[in-house]
């Protein structure tokens, strides 16, 4: 009868078993000890050796890294974090891919890639480059714009991609880009005007130059333009595009002329259109009014007001950021607190009411800043109904 | 006969040159503000630029000279590159009217010296790019009156001096960045670099010249590590220096810092290292010990101490029987009573390098409160009380039943058993106890498996399979 058992024991292991086990394990720690120890030492020469060449590859002047016309057919690697430019010009980077820079390098302000014969962009190309403010792709082979292509670009302030083959912008090309000022799309086959660029919620609220001349466009969106701010149309450039004469393109440009708007006045002579017909005659805009389609000649409209009614006359000067002064007619300058009839609002406009018929005249609008100064007039008529 | 000078010669002239004025010259590429005559072999500027042209960018050509008011139709222009072009030297007054420029690349030519003349009446002009050029001398007043200069760029060049003095808080107020990084300077005048405005000498680059090892200048580098400055940081290797100037002695000093030991690194430098530890608590009579611990380094560090008392306390204060500081900065305080509570200041100075720090440590001190209870009595009278009152409960309530007997006291859990009882539980039926009876048959089933070795294995066994091993009843007890 054996004797019962305590719950739980275990017998005592064999002896042989013991000795080869724990030799094996100490054999295990110490290899991998070594193998740290060996992967420890060599990383940071590893890391070294893939550092860019400054004195081969490039021209390094402290954080400026220029690498044009050096031949290169791919990005160099081991660009130094400190990057602030990165000049790849005039070389032969055909396509720029996701992992052109596997760190982020986040002290790139400017990188050029123009004359590159570019045809391919990937759609993380920018993902490490978040603070980039300037991007050059002019110059470059690219077809179209791909949806989201510039999104992680939040603080892009000026991107050129003029003279390349772009056909086609996704309408959310250039979603994401929030601080963009400057946007050139010149020497292009653009034929849809990219109006949401600058009208509805999901436009760019700080571009003021966008440049679309020299491209395909026939029809540009007048109605829409028309209403647009003057600090806008300021910089919306579409000369030099094949346009479809008509009454109201002569009238938009006229009136944006009279306005002394840059995009008009510079390039007058470049805003030509074809005549309707089989024959496609082409003829200065600017031209309608007299020779071709006698369109009516442009009258800057008065702002006309029924009796006791109350209305806000817009100051809508050329440039952003003017603090703006209104003289009433008679002299009469508006301050703070003034009679109740007439107040400035916070965006510059003045709204007076109800109006009553002597208030008709000419209101005057002074704008200054540091370097420019504008001044607008508005003339108002005041209907009584008899 | 048509004459050369016939009136529709004359119109057509005319016409031509109302239409060419401000037009795109055929060479360059225009888009609305931008003019981009790059890499078209122009040796001249191209005759009639548009003057609407805020970007000029006229870089890989091979122009050699640019004569006088070049841009001055150029109201607009705000940045000009001319980078690789084969420029010697620059006319006077070729910025004349050009003040709206404010980024003018001039990198990569062949510029040898820079006049004084070269970038006078730019008062605009932020970014100037003037890097691999072969500059050996910098005029003194070549950046006088660029009141908006914020970044300049006079690496890869043949420098030996720069007019530092030229730069001051008032002359050049967004100056922050610049750049005298591979040139070959030996020594510079080092008090002038110091006197720089910070936010100049933040941004001063100096590294992979020629310099010659000497305190002055390791001083001006270590202050600059010292405060983080990326100049330094991002270029550590590249900041050697030659030993008496051969050059094939040089040293990475800010690696390797040796040589420099000797050095004393000028004005002591107050490193704003003020911790805070929180409440240090002890209680009256016990031993306190403070250390002074800061972001100081150094083997030769001298402590002071301040108590709240404003007591200085240093390691030869000779209240040792109070208040101990030792060599290492620690301070001790035997025994701490009450009114030693307060903020201990500690100042560690490193006189070598010029630097100190402070460390704060607010102590208090607790009186232990007196134990008006001894808690062993406590629980003992708490014990005492529940027991008088259960034997209160059990004895002295009135029995409601009637009956006279005493009820037996409820079932309270005991290791033996009776086993009389226990064979009512298991067999109800069995009213009187048989033995015999009782024996066969009766075999419990172990609710855990038994495990035996067999074979050198170990097995779990039931124990039914075990007839020999059951539970028996009888007088006998268990067997």
């Amino acid at each position: 009868m054996l004797p019962p058992r305590k719950a739980g024991a275990l017998p005592e292991p064999s002896p042989s078993a013991s000795p080869s086990l724990s030799l094996r394990r100490i054999q295990v720690r110490w290899a991998l000890y070594l193998f740290l120890s060996l992967a420890l030492l060599w990383f940071p020469s590893g890391a070294v050796a893939s550092t860019l060449n400054c004195h081969k590859t490039c021209i390094c002047a402290s954080n400026i890294v220029s690498c044009s016309k050096m031949n290169l057919t791919t990005v160099p690697t081991g660009l130094p974090l400190y990057t602030a430019v990165l000049d790849l010009s005039y070389n032969d980077v055909s396509r720029l891919r996701a992992e052109w820079t596997t760190v982020k390098l986040t002290k790139l302000h400017n990188l050029l890639l123009s004359h590159n014969g570019l045809h391919f962009l990937s759609s993380e190309a920018f993902v490490y480059v978040k603070h980039l403010r300037y991007l050059d792709l002019s110059s470059n082979n690219l077809r179209q714009l791909d949806e989201f292509i510039f999104e992680p670009l939040g603080q892009l302030e000026v991107l050129l991609l003029y003279n390349n083959r772009i056909s086609q912008i996704d309408r959310s090309a250039f979603q994401g880009l929030h601080s963009l000022q400057k946007l050139y799309l010149s020497q292009n086959i653009i034929s849809r005007f990219p109006l949401e660029l600058v009208k509805d919620k999901n436009r760019l609220g700080k571009l003021s130059l966008m440049d679309i001349s020299s491209n395909r466009i026939k029809v540009p969106p007048i109605a829409e333009l028309q209403v647009l701010p003057a600090w806008i149309k300021n910089g919306l450039y579409f000369h030099n595009n094949p346009l479809v004469c008509d009454c109201s393109l002569y009238s938009l440009l006229a009136h944006w002329h009279i306005l002394r708007l840059n995009s008009a006045l510079d390039f007058k002579d470049e805003y030509s259109c074809y005549l309707p017909g089989p024959q496609k005659i082409k003829v200065g805009v600017f031209d309608l009014n007299r020779d071709y389609m006698n369109c009516s000649t442009f009258h800057e409209a008065d702002q006309e007001a029924w009796l006791e009614q109350t209305l806000i006359l817009r100051c809508d000067t050329k440039h952003r950021d003017l603090s703006k002064t209104w003289v009433m007619p008679g002299d009469v300058v508006v301050t703070e607190g003034f009679n109740q009839t007439a107040k400035v609002l916070p965006d510059g406009s003045l709204q007076i009411g109800p109006v009553k018929p002597d208030d008709s005249g000419t209101y005057t609008c002074y704008a200054v800043s540091e370097a420019l100064n504008e001044t607008l007039y508005v003339l108002l008529k005041v209907f009584t109904v008899l | 006969m048509t004459s050369l000078f016939s009136p529709d010669t004359v119109v057509l002239l005319c016409l031509l040159l109302h239409f060419t004025e401000g037009t795109c010259p055929s060479i360059c590429l225009c888009t609305s503000d931008t003019l981009s005559c790059g890499s078209q072999g122009l040796t001249r500027l191209p005759l009639l630029l548009p003057p609407t042209t805020v970007t000029l960018d006229l870089s890989y050509n091979r122009l050699g000279w640019l004569g006088p008011g070049s841009f001055s139709s150029l109201t607009k222009l705000d940045t000009l590159r001319l980078a690789n072009n084969q420029l010697t030297t620059l006319g006077h007054g070729v910025f004349q009217n050009t003040s709206s420029l404010r980024h003018l690349d001039l990198s990569s030519n062949r510029l040898r010296v820079l006049e004084q003349h070269f970038l006078q009446g730019l008062w605009r002009l932020e970014e100037l790019l003037l890097y691999n050029n072969r500059i050996t001398r910098v005029e003194g007043g070549t950046l006088s009156g660029l009141s908006s200069l914020r970044k300049a760029y006079f690496s890869l060049n043949q420098v030996t001096e720069f007019p530092f003095f030229s730069i001051q808080d008032h002359s050049h107020p967004f100056l922050t960045m610049l750049d005298l990084s591979s040139n070959r300077m030996t020594t510079l005048p080092w008090e002038d670099v110091k006197a720089l405005p910070g936010s100049v000498q933040k941004g001063l680059y100096l590294h992979n010249n020629s310099l010659l090892c000497e305190c002055s200048m390791y001083s001006v580098f270590w202050h600059w590590e010292q405060r983080g400055f990326d100049s330094v940081r991002d270029f550590t290797d590249e900041h050697t220096c030659l030993i008496y100037g051969e050059p094939r002695a040089s040293v990475r000093f800010l690696r390797h810092s040796l040589y420099f030991q000797n050095c004393t690194v000028g004005k002591v430098v107050s490193l704003p290292m003020a911790v805070l530890l929180s409440n240090l608590m002890v209680n009256e009579g016990e031993r306190v010990r403070l250390d002074c611990q800061t972001s100081l380094r150094g083997k030769e560090l001298s402590y002071t101490w301040v108590s709240p008392n404003q007591e200085y306390l240093t390691q030869m204060s000779f209240n040792d029987t109070l208040i101990n500081v030792f060599p290492n900065g620690t301070l001790e305080i035997p025994a701490a009573k009450v009114n030693d509570s307060g903020v201990y200041l500690c100042t560690a100075l490193d006189y070598k390098h010029m630097l100190n720090a402070t460390r704060e440590v607010n102590v208090t001190v607790i009186r232990p409160m007196p134990d008006t209870f001894n808690t062993g009595y406590t629980t003992l009278l708490g014990c005492v009380v529940t027991l008088v009152v259960i034997l209160m409960y059990l004895y002295l309530t009135p029995c409601r039943c009637g009956c006279c007997k005493q009820p037996l006291p409820p079932a309270i859990p005991i290791p033996a058993y009776d086993p009389n009882t226990l064979a009512s539980i298991f067999s109800p039926t069995l009213s009187h106890r048989d033995p015999t009876k009782a024996n066969i048959n009766k075999r419990v089933v172990f609710m855990e498996p038994l495990m035996e070795e067999q074979n050198g294995d170990l097995r779990a066994t039931l124990a039914r399979e075990q007839p020999t091993l059951q539970w028996e009843w009888g007088a006998s007890g268990l067997s």
